[in-house]
């Protein structure tokens, strides 16, 4: 039995790994990696994307969803230069995220650094639950 | 990587990432481009052991603090390994090696 789970997780493996030979711009994960932390009443949402210049990058919040578009070029690729080798994402990216609530646009506060882009945002005033008080 | 640092890391549980790499050939030699975002250059430790270029890295920012990047990489005996030059840019290190004199291409004239 442990033979055959071994076969499949081999085959799996094999698979995996060709399909991103044939196809170079494939990635084995999702491109760019993301995280959406909730602390309070404050929303951190970060992206890993290497190689991304911040004038190659739009980024644009409304509400509860968070726009990022972005870029990467074939790095300063010359002429005379040959790819020998190929494991990195060449894709670029267009997504948009759902934030966990409304958040005001004007508080979010972007930094990018050593290839991540880190955005921190608060929660909409009209967001915000109201207690209702029972007498 | 010693047996110490091995055992050291099992014991805070720090995950160690294998960095993506392209490799490009050029005239002079060949450039490694490494993804290893979150890692400051201060944090960036390139070494030259038994054939094989060690690129290793602690990430300071993003979704993986605290983890690690290392990848090992063999080199060929016709390169100048005294010639490493390495920059990091915006999360991407790129490793330049020049190969040797006797490597390089050498046109030759007809009379």
């Amino acid at each position: 039995m442990w033979n055959e789970f071994d076969k499949m997780v081999n085959q799996i493996f094999t698979l995996s790994q060709q399909s991103c030979v044939n196809n170079p711009s494939a990635t084995p994960w999702a491109y760019p990696q993301t995280a959406i932390k909730v602390d309070g009443e404050e929303v951190t949402f970060t992206a890993e994307i290497p190689g991304v210049k911040k004038e190659d990058l739009s980024l644009d919040i409304k509400s509860n969803h968070l726009h990022l578009k972005g870029s990467r070029k074939a790095k300063n690729q010359k002429e005379e230069e040959t790819l020998l080798h190929s494991e990195r994402a060449k894709v670029d990216f267009d997504q948009t995220y759902k934030l966990p609530f409304a958040v005001e646009a004007t508080s979010a506060k972007a930094s990018l650094a050593d290839g991540v882009l880190e955005i921190k945002m608060t929660r909409a005033e009209s967001d915000k639950p109201l207690a209702v008080e029972i007498n | 990587m010693t047996t110490t640092e091995k055992t050291a890391d099992k014991a805070t549980n720090k995950a160690t990432f294998l960095p993506q790499v392209d490799v490009i050939e050029t005239k002079q030699g060949y450039r490694l481009l490494l993804d290893v975002p979150g890692v400051t250059k201060e944090d960036v430790k390139i070494s030259f052991e038994k054939g094989k270029l060690i690129v290793a890295g602690d990430i300071s920012r993003g979704l993986d603090q605290g983890a690690k990047y290392l990848r090992k990489i063999k080199l060929s005996d016709a390169l100048d390994t005294g010639s490493i030059k390495a920059k990091l840019d915006e999360g991407v290190l790129d490793v330049a090696i020049a190969k040797k004199p006797e490597a390089l291409a050498v046109q030759v004239e007809i009379n």
